[in-house]
Formats: structure tokens, C-alpha cells, sequence
């Protein structure tokens, strides 16, 4: 199939609702953590009140004996391994010997009230020895207060092409910078949490929010030490999670109850432990130094990456790669070093955050772009057009560009948008105009990845479909519905889809990277062309006709006169006592060999996204109004118009939100400060301009039907973007995010 | 039951600071005196030349109210800017006054009303004015006996001109980082008087009598307009936490007095006119 | 019987790059694959026999490709 049967589509390119927004807007979905089953036990956990310390005692005796306590857990309870972490297992479920965080978890308390559980905790003895929170990447750099025993540093990559120094030397120009990116906090509609219980075979179910119910399953299994065949994880639906839920959170936590209390516990975390235990995006801190020639083409890229891990790994090392990656953008790069580092702190735990690494970088080299642009009198479109790659070249991590069409036909869109000359302030408003420029790969770059899926022909007349990358409001449910009705040719109405849940699908792998529909949606149309391959050999000795005579069309197999439709075969099917279940693995199309150092770089498959925002500063109060943004993107052919855009538009303003407001911070003792809707503000719906999205004319063949990615591409070029409109409007750079007020005036 | 065990009780109204509090576990009382069924205590009434609005009115009454809009247009500026829709259809005023916020968002406007509130116990009652009813950060001088009855206040001189401005983080449910009211009477270019409040930069609301006093007589002008602002900012004694710094703060209450006035200035801040409110 | 195994992600650096050619004993299975890399993880670890997944205890066949990784994912 290619680009121009664009059109024919049956059931792609078209905006229908999703499958379950009625269930939401009426209230009627229920959200794991809005289930009490019967008899439950309220679970609770308690957690450090200071950042570090050496823990000297932990005596739950008298906890232990409290009125309706079930179990009370510390480190010495687990079964397993004391250990989780998506990359490295060694973030502990239960404190031992060293505390790290504010927050960090110390026991775990099951009751039969919330009341009993708190008034155990009170009679839980803890003694610490306090020691000193480091929560600077630099104090940390400078070791002299040890968070691990191996040092502070958690990963250090160099990665490097060519000769910078001789770059520069023949440079017209060479600038350096250093550029700050803040800590995030995802805040989800659904606090993490959920129940778990033990069933009469022994299994553990646990169904709590999250994004990778395989990944939570062997991570539970690691900790529980059970076989993974004993544990069943269900995510689906989740109140939002915007990485925020991808390694693990509260899962591992109620397996342990459930399963050393055999009944039904919750464990859910309040909107406040949410904000102190919960996961953040990485702080960064870039110095970057770029070479380029009198006309603006780049010579030489310099990178020093520093990103805060907080407390443990959970996904840094990955999240590290994706900040190299994107460090040189979509370009050329000729030469370059870049020297990465993963740092401890005792801030919590980084963990993953819609663009993983990408937006920090982003910020840092499409910055960079803008000032080179000004210093050089060169227009920023013109600059990055001179720049980006062209289908066919090698990008700089020895990847061949294989589609770079759309961003530069994006590009071209943004230079004769009408938004330039909608820059107009008067009196004490000052407007401007910035633009930044948006790559990110989709997937797990050169990561195996073998995502797999099942498709049910029942005969009453439905196709089940069921793949595991959780649902958690990016609409992705339908989205895949819309590729199954597409390839099987029947109405979505017809495609019925079971999320995210071990006990039904096979493994498809998390919802992340962009990846949903490049790998649930691959795994389910090859499991429904093995559905069609099977059930064509049935149609056919049923026709007394060879297969390859049989034709097939909207849910029917043809013969001449005759025909049957899919559910008919699967009725005789099951008559014969056959499967009617047909599952595929994906393999999703990676460069073989990681660049020396990464896991993960480089990509296959890029999205692309070019940011034009408009903002007005009133340079009295310094305060930015963001007034209107343009994005253009290339996300490959477009399942469903208007879920796409409500992904990059709520992109675009939680990328607002991070450029211009959001910070969450931790006192001078690592007592986090901003825990909830009250201190950790966020855009609303009010604070959201004038926004206007467009997908360019693309096709990805390594897609499904042409279908790249698109949950992360928004977010990433906003903060640069605003700073250039920032600073065509005040003259002033801002080199660290969020540009609050005060940095303005 | 306040007479009797007042200092145990906490009077609540509609509920936004109280609601907060109980959730983030700082209120200190055990028992709740619930005052949403107070009726007789809804009403804005024209009584001669005061405005009374008793303490369960909410701002969206404020807000729909043809005699604040005639009379204290200024209120109802105030009223639309707090918290949202939902926080306007549920808060009140006396709740306002109640939590004692120094960044509550009606009480600069009553500054520049200098608004009187009434308190009343079971054989009590008496008036205080707005500027001595607070003592500092969720301090008032409300007994524990008594409860906020009414808030009143003089209307405003017709023709006379007004703001009120606020800076948040965003553009609803957003927490003052600093607010500004004023009322203004000019006659030929000149300024009679200016009454000015401000929010957030004390640790309650407060006037801003080198503002007031820089004002009194001045022509109105660029210049002028900036000895004001700086008058203002120099009386403001402001803190440094999560929402700003304390330079900041004072630099953004020049800011917004600055545009406040410029507005008027220009001819497009807003105005008294008996029976509407009106435009420069 | 020889079998090619692929290994990836943090493995790449753990066991010896990522490409290895094994020569097992006819009746071997994945596990003593994973033993001949001196891989001991049995739960936290992705098996791909020939494009589908598979087990330690499966039985492997001459010629076999194996992927072998541990499912950390990335972005
Ligand atoms: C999301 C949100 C946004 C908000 N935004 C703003 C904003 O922009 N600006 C702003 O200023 N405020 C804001 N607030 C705070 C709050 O809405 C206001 O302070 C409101 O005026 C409180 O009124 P209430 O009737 O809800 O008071 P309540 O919560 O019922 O009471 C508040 C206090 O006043 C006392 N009280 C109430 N009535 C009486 C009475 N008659 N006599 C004695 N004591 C009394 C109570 O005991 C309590 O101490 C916001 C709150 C929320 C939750």
C-alpha cells in the first residue's frame, strides 16, 4: 500500500468518537482505584520524612499487635529480591540500611480500616541517622557525599563522530551555552494505585494504573519469587500517565500484601504522596557548543548532558540516550562530542515523561538553532532548512534517513504561516514570534522488540482483539479498533477490544516510546491476517475451491456465487472443537548495533514537529501570555485526525505548562514543596491559546498502513519555541525553564 | 454553640478554604458550624447611601447583582477573578474575610470601599472597619463567639474610576502573587484622591498611603502615574515563597499600578456610572 | 546443533557484545543457552526463538536464532 491510496480508506483517517468517551463524560468508567472489592484490606504505606539517612532501626512489634492489623511489612518480608527498577533492580521496595528520598517507602501496613492502618504506622519505631541531602548534579558530580556506594554518578556514555576541535577551528562562528530544564511533574487525573487479590488457584491479580502490565508482572515476580504464570496485572483503564506509570508504582507493593495476607487489599496514594513518591522528569543541565559555517551550517556539536536521576535509575539510562540522541537534532552534524551523565541525588526518582530525554535536549540545541539564527542574521526557519537531513543521508549516529519529507515540507509550512505577521504588541505588551523544530524516535530505537497480539473471531458476530499497551486516555483503543476494522473491512462497531490485561493478551509491551500504534498496531493486523489465512483455507474446503480462489471483502469470504462471512467460519470452527484465537509477534524494524555506550540509539522511525508559538510579554509584570501556537507535523498517515491533534494540543500545553510555570521543587533538606493542585500548578483550559495543528502528507511503509507515532511529539519543542518568542519580544534569553515572571523584569 | 464552645467550632460557609483545609489536615477544630442554610443571611440591599451584602452571599450574586454593578463595580471586578466558576458559585465574602488570607482576592476592593464588617454573637453586635477587622495572616478579630454577619459600605462616587488587577501564575484558580485595588476621583486632569490596596505584600491587605499621598492633587500623567507606582511599591513589605520572590513582588506592584493607571489615563479603564457600569 | 543468538539491550555490555554462535548438544534447551552466555536472570529476561516467544525449558533445534534481552524499554 503507499500514499496515494490514501483516500480509499474505509476506516483510517477518520475522526470518530472514542470507544470510551461515552462511559467517561457520563462518569460511568470506573478507574481501578475507584474499585472496593469485598472484604478488602486498606493497604497503606509509610514512608521516610527526610531525604537521606542511614537507617539504624525499623521495629514493627508493637504495629504488629495493633487493633485490626493484617500484616505490617518491612525489607525483611520480601520474598524475592529486594529490588525493582525497569532498567536495573535496585531501587528497593522497602527501604534497607539507606534511606534516599523524602518519601521513600518504609513499611507497608494492610488493615481492616484506613484509621487502623495510620494508627499503625504511629507505633511503628523508626530510628535514623540523618545524613546530607545532596540535591545539586554539581554537589552531587563533586562526590563528597556518597548516595550509593559506587559513587553518584549512575551512568556516564560518550558518544563521538569525527574531530570537533579541527571543527571549530575553521568555524565562522562557534557559541556556547548552558541550558536548564526543571524537574516535571506528570500529574494525572488518577493518582497511582489500585487492589489486588489472591485467587482460589493461588494466582495474584493485581489491577492497578499503569502503562506495561508485562514488564509490572515480571517485576512483581522477581520480588514476590513466584513464576510469572502466578501473577496476572490489568492496567486497564487508567486515569492518565504520561510516563509517570511506566516503571512500576504501587503494584509491586499490593502484590506483597495480597499475596502474604491472601485478601483483597487497595492501596491507592493520595494526591499528596502522589507528589512526593511518585515519579518526575529528569532535571537537566546542558552546556552545548555548536561550530557552524558564515552561512549557518553546522560544523560541530559539543554536549555536555547532566541529568538528575534523583534517588535510583528507574528509566534514566534509556531516558539518557534519547537526551544524546536528540541533542543534534534533525541535522547534520558532520562531527561531534557528547559527553552524557546520569547523576544520584537524593530528589526523588526521574523516571519517564512524554519525550523521555527528548524535550531537555530539544530545548538545549533548538535554542542553541535560535541563537545561532540571530547572532548570524540568518531567518530561523532558513537556518533549520539548511540544516535537517534529506531522505537518503546519514544521520549522525549512522542511521540512513529514510523519510525526512514531511519536516521539510513542515518547515516550509511554518515559514509562510501567517503567525509572523501576527506579532503586534503595543505599549507595555511586547509580542514575538519563536519556532523550534521537533524529532523523536518512535519506538525502543535499536532495543529488541517483539510486541504480539491476539485477535478472537467470536461467532456472534465480533472480532476481539486484545493487545496489552494500556489505554490511559491517548484514545489508543480506538485507534487500533480503527486499524482492525481497516484490515479485516467491518465496522469498528464489530471490533471489540480487550486493554492491557496479562490474563488475555499476549505481551504487546507498554504503552511509551511513541509505540502504540507502530507495535500493537503491526502484532494486530498480522494476528488478523493469520485469523483471515486460517479461516480462508476453512472457506475454501467449505466452497470446494482452492484458497487462492477465494476472495475476501467486508467480512466475507467469496467463491463465485457463494459466500460466508468470518463469524459463520468461526461458528463451524468451534463446532469442530478448533481455536478460534490467532496471535502474531511483531518484529519491530530496528538498527541491529546500539552507537558504543547507548542501549537504545539509534532510531528507525522519527516523528517530526515544527513548534511556531506566539506570546505577548508584558514587560512590567514579565508575565508571558502565550497567545497562539501553529504546529506542523509529520506523525506518518493518520488513524484518527482528531484524536492525533488532541495529542499534540494537549502536548503543546503541558510543554506550555513546563516552559512556563511548572517546577517542582524540594526544600534545602529534600522535603518535596510542591505536592499537589494547590502548590504544583498547571495550565487550564483557560490558559490554553489559540491552537492550530496540522499533519503533513506522510507515509511510514514500516508502519501500519503508513502510521508512525505521535503521543510525545507536542511537548517536545515548546519550551524553545516560547523562549525565542520570549526573546524576540523582550530581547531577553532565557536559558532555564520555566520562564516565570520574575525572570523577566 | 459558638457561645458556648466557640473556640472548638469552625464556622463554615461555602466551603473553599474550609473543604482545603480539612483535606490538607491543618484545621484545628473538631466541629463544623454549617452556615449554608443560613437564608436570611443572602441579600445585597440598597439601604440609603450603604450597600449591605450579608455574609452568605456568593460571588456569583455579586457578580449578577444589579446594585453592586451600579454602585461597587469594583466587586464585581474582583468577584470574577476568584478561582472559577465553581469557586464563585460556592465562596463568599465573609468567607473571604474569614480565612484571613493577605492574598484574598475581594478584600483589597473593600479596603478601597473601606467597607465596614458586622460581627455578631447571641447578645452582640458591632461594626468593625475593614482595616482593623484583620491582624495578620488568618488572624481577625473575630471572638470565637461570633460570627461574620454583613460586610457594607458606601457606594461609589458616580464617575469615579476603578480597578482592580491581579497577578497569578495562570488564568484560573491561580493565587495572587500580588493584587491591586483602587479607586480614583479626578476632576480637569487632576487626581481629588486615590484610594489604593494591595494584596499579597503584607502579611494582611494594605493601603498604600505614599500612593495615596503622591496622588492627592496630582495631574494625571506619565509622570505622576510613575511616582505612584513606586510609591505604592515602596510600601509594600513583601515576602519571598513558592509564588515569587520578594523583588519580584515589589517590582510587579509597580507593574500593575502602573498600568492600572494608564489605563485610566488613556481612557480605557473603567468607571462608575449609576445604573451601569461604563467604560472611560 | 548450532544456534545463533542475538542478545540486546543492557545484555550487549554484560555477556560479550551481541552476537554469539553456540554449539550445543543435541536436546538442549534455551536454558542451557542462557548458561553457556553465563545468563542466570530466568524472570526479568525477553526470549525470542525464530520471531516468537519462548521459554527457557523449550527444547532448541539446529539453526535456531535466539533474541535474548531483558524488557527494560526505553523512549
Ligand atoms: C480552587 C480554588 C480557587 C480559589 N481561588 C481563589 C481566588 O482566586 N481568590 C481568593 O481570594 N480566594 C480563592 N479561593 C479561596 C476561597 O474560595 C475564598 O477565600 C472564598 O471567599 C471562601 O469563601 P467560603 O464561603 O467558601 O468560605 P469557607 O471555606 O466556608 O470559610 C472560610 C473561612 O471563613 C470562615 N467563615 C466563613 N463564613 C463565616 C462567617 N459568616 N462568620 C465567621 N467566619 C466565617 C470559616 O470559618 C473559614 O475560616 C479559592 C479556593 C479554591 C478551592
Amino acid at each position: 500500500m503507499t500514499q496515494e491510496t490514501y483516500e480509499l480508506y474505509r476506516y483510517l483517517n477518520r475522526s470518530i468518537p472514542r470507544l470510551d468517551s461515552e462511559q467517561k463524560v457520563r462518569g460511568e468508567l470506573k478507574y481501578l482505584t475507584d474499585v472496593y472489592p469485598e472484604g478488602m484490606l486498606h493497604g497503606y504505606v509509610l514512608r521516610s520524612t527526610v531525604a537521606h539517612a542511614r537507617i539504624l532501626e525499623i521495629s514493627t512489634e508493637e504495629a504488629e499487635r495493633a487493633p485490626g492489623i493484617r500484616a505490617v511489612l518491612t525489607y525483611k518480608d520480601i520474598p524475592g529480591i529486594n529490588g525493582y527498577g525497569a532498567i536495573v533492580p535496585e531501587i528497593p521496595v522497602l527501604a534497607y540500611e539507606r534511606v534516599r528520598y523524602y518519601g521513600e517507602p518504609l513499611a507497608l501496613i494492610a488493615a481492616d480500616s484506613m484509621e487502623q492502618a495510620k494508627a499503625a504506622a504511629e507505633m511503628i519505631k523508626v530510628r535514623l541517622e540523618p545524613l546530607p541531602a545532596v540535591l545539586d548534579v554539581d554537589e552531587a558530580m563533586a562526590e563528597k557525599v556518597k548516595i550509593h556506594d559506587k559513587g553518584n554518578v549512575a551512568r556516564h556514555t560518550v558518544v563521538k563522530r569525527g574531530d570537533v576541535s579541527k571543527a571549530e577551528a575553521q568555524a565562522h562562528l562557534v557559541l556556547e551555552r548552558t541550558y536548564r530544564t526543571p524537574m516535571q511533574k506528570h500529574m494525572f487525573i488518577e493518582p497511582e494505585g489500585g487492589y489486588a487479590y489472591v485467587d482460589g488457584s493461588g494466582v495474584v491479580h493485581v489491577l492497578a494504573g499503569g502503562q506495561s502490565p508485562y514488564r509490572d508482572k515480571l517485576q512483581i515476580s522477581r520480588v514476590l519469587g513466584i513464576s510469572p504464570e502466578m501473577i496476572r496485572v490489568k492496567n486497564y483503564p487508567t486515569g492518565g500517565a504520561f510516563g509517570g506509570k511506566d516503571d512500576a508504582t504501587v503494584q509491586i507493593h499490593l502484590a506483597l500484601l495480597a499475596y502474604r495476607t491472601r485478601k483483597p487489599v487497595r492501596l491507592a496514594w493520595t494526591r499528596e504522596e502522589s507528589g512526593i513518591a511518585g515519579y518526575h522528569r529528569t532535571a537537566s543541565k546542558i552546556t552545548i557548543r555548536t561550530a557552524v559555517d558564515r552561512e549557518g551550517r553546522l560544523l560541530s556539536n559539543s554536549a555536555k548532558i547532566v541529568l538528575d536521576s534523583g534517588a535510583y535509575q528507574s528509566f534514566g539510562p534509556t531516558i539518557l540516550d534519547v537526551s544524546i540522541e536528540t541533542i543534534n537534532g534533525p541535522y547534520r552534524v558532520p562531527s561531534y562530542l557528547i559527553d552524557a551523565y546520569l547523576v544520584y541525588t537524593n530528589n526523588g526518582i526521574a523516571s519517564a515523561f512524554r519525550g523521555f530525554g527528548a524535550p531537555e535536549s530539544n530545548f538545549a540545541i533548538e535554542s542553541m538553532m535560535n541563537e545561532l539564527a540571530a547572532e548570524l542574521g540568518i531567518d530561523p526557519v532558513e537556518i533549520r532548512l539548511r540544516n535537517i537531513l534529506r531522505t537518503g543521508e546519514e544521520g549522525p549516529f549512522g542511521n540512513v534517513i529514510r523519510n525526512s519529507a514531511g519536516l521539510e515540507e513542515a518547515l516550509n509550512r511554518a515559514r509562510s504561516s501567517g503567525i509572523w505577521r501576527r506579532a503586534n504588541g503595543s505599549g507595555w505588551i511586547k509580542e514575538g514570534v519563536g519556532v523550534a523544530v521537533a524529532i523523536k524516535g518512535v519506538g525502543f530505537g535499536t532495543l529488541p522488540d517483539y510486541p504480539s497480539a491476539a485477535v478472537e473471531v467470536i461467532p456472534e458476530g465480533k472480532v476481539r482483539v486484545m493487545f496489552t499497551n494500556p489505554d490511559y486516555g491517548q484514545g489508543v483503543i480506538t485507534g487500533i479498533a480503527q486499524l482492525a476494522a481497516e484490515r479485516l473491512q467491518i465496522p469498528v462497531s464489530e471490533i471489540e477490544v480487550i486493554n492491557a490485561d496479562t490474563m488475555h493478551s499476549p505481551d504487546t509491551g507498554s504503552s511509551s516510546a511513541s509505540r502504540t500504534t507502530l507495535t500493537a498496531g503491526s502484532a494486530v493486523v498480522q494476528a488478523i491476517d493469520e485469523a483471515l489465512s486460517k479461516l480462508r483455507v476453512e472457506a475454501a474446503s467449505s466452497f470446494g475451491a482452492s484458497s487462492s480462489e477465494v476472495q475476501y471483502s467486508g467480512g466475507r469470504f467469496m467463491y463465485r456465487d457463494r459466500s460466508v462471512t468470518i463469524y459463520e467460519l468461526a461458528r463451524r470452527l468451534r463446532q469442530k472443537g478448533r481455536s478460534l484465537r490467532f496471535e502474531a509477534t511483531f518484529e519491530v524494524p530496528r538498527y541491529p548495533e546500539p552507537v558504543e555506550g547507548t542501549l537504545e540509539v539509534p532510531h528507525m522511525m522519527y516523528m517530526y514537529g515544527v513548534a511556531l508559538v506566539r506570546a505577548g510579554v508584558d514587560a512590567l509584570l514579565g508575565k508571558v501570555n502565550v497567545k497562539e501556537v501553529e504546529f506542523y507535523a509529520d506523525i506518518g498517515n493518520v488513524i484518527n485526525p482528531s484524536i492525533a491533534s488532541g495529542q499534540v494540543e494537549g502536548g503543546v500545553v503541558q510543554g506550555l505548562g513546563y516552559a512556563t510555570i511548572e517546577e517542582y521543587r524540594y526544600s534545602d533538606d529534600g522535603r518535596p514543596l510542591n505536592i499537589n493542585f494547590t502548590t504544583y500548578v498547571v495550565p487550564t483550559a483557560r490558559d490554553s491559546p489559540e491552537m492550530y495543528v496540522e499533519f503533513v502528507k506522510s507515509y511510514d511503509e514500516l508502519g501500519p498502513y503508513g502510521a508512525k507515532g505521535v503521543g510525545e511529539i507536542g511537548i517536545i519543542p515548546v519550551g524553545a519555541a516560547l523562549a525565542e518568542a520570549v526573546y524576540r519580544a523582550t530581547g531577553k534569553r532565557i536559558r532555564d525553564l520555566p520562564i516565570t515572571p520574575w525572570k523577566l523584569v | 454553640m459558638l457561645a458556648e464552645r466557640g473556640a472548638a467550632v469552625r464556622p463554615i460557609s461555602g466551603g473553599t478554604d474550609v473543604m482545603v483545609m480539612i483535606k490538607d489536615g491543618v484545621l484545628k477544630e473538631k466541629e463544623l458550624l454549617d452556615l449554608s442554610r443560613l437564608e436570611e443571611l443572602r441579600y445585597i440591599k440598597e439601604d440609603g447611601e450603604l450597600i449591605r451584602i450579608g455574609a452568605r452571599t456568593t460571588y456569583r450574586e455579586v457578580e449578577r447583582s444589579p446594585v453592586i454593578n451600579a454602585y461597587a463595580p469594583i466587586l464585581v471586578e474582583a468577584s470574577k477573578t476568584i478561582g472559577s466558576v465553581q469557586i464563585q458559585n460556592l465562596g463568599t465574602i465573609a468567607g473571604n474575610l474569614g480565612n484571613a488570607s493577605p492574598a484574598a482576592d475581594s478584600v483589597p476592593s473593600l479596603y478601597v470601599l473601606e467597607a465596614r464588617v458586622k460581627l455578631a454573637s447571641v447578645n452582640s453586635e458591632r461594626e468593625v472597619g475593614i482595616g482593623e477587622f484583620f491582624l495578620g495572616p488568618r488572624k481577625t478579630v473575630r471572638r470565637p463567639d461570633e460570627l461574620i454577619t454583613e460586610v457594607s459600605f458606601r457606594k461609589m462616587e458616580p464617575g469615579s474610576h476603578f480597578f482592580f488587577k491581579k497577578l497569578g501564575l495562570r488564568s484560573a484558580n491561580a493565587i495572587s502573587i500580588v493584587s491591586a485595588a483602587g479607586i480614583l476621583k479626578l476632576s480637569n486632569g487632576k487626581i481629588d484622591w486615590l484610594r489604593l490596596a494591595l494584596g499579597a505584600v503584607a502579611p494582611t491587605v494594605i493601603r498604600s498611603p505614599t500612593a495615596e499621598e503622591r496622588a492627592r492633587g496630582a495631574e494625571l500623567n506619565e509622570d505622576s502615574i510613575r511616582a505612584i507606582a513606586e510609591g505604592a511599591s515602596t510600601d509594600a513589605r513583601p515576602i519571598t515563597d513558592i509564588r515569587g520572590t520578594a523583588e519580584y513582588r515589589k517590582k510587579a506592584v509597580f507593574g500593575l499600578v502602573y498600568e492600572a493607571l494608564y489605563e485610566i489615563m488613556s481612557g480605557s479603564g473603567k468607571r462608575v456610572v449609576f445604573g451601569l457600569e461604563g467604560r472611560g | 546443533m548450532k544456534v545463533e543468538v542475538e542478545l540486546g539491550g543492557t545484555y550487549i555490555y554484560d555477556y560479550g557484545g551481541r552476537l554469539h554462535s553456540l554449539d550445543l548438544p543435541e536436546g538442549a534447551t534455551v536454558e542451557n543457552a542462557l548458561d553457556a552466555l553465563g545468563i542466570k536472570e530466568r524472570i526479568y529476561i525477553v526470549i525470542i526463538r525464530n520471531g516468537k516467544a519462548a521459554k527457557p525449558e523449550d527444547e532448541l533445534h539446529d539453526g535456531d536464532r535466539l533474541v535474548v534481552f531483558p524488557p527494560i524499554g526505553g523512549g
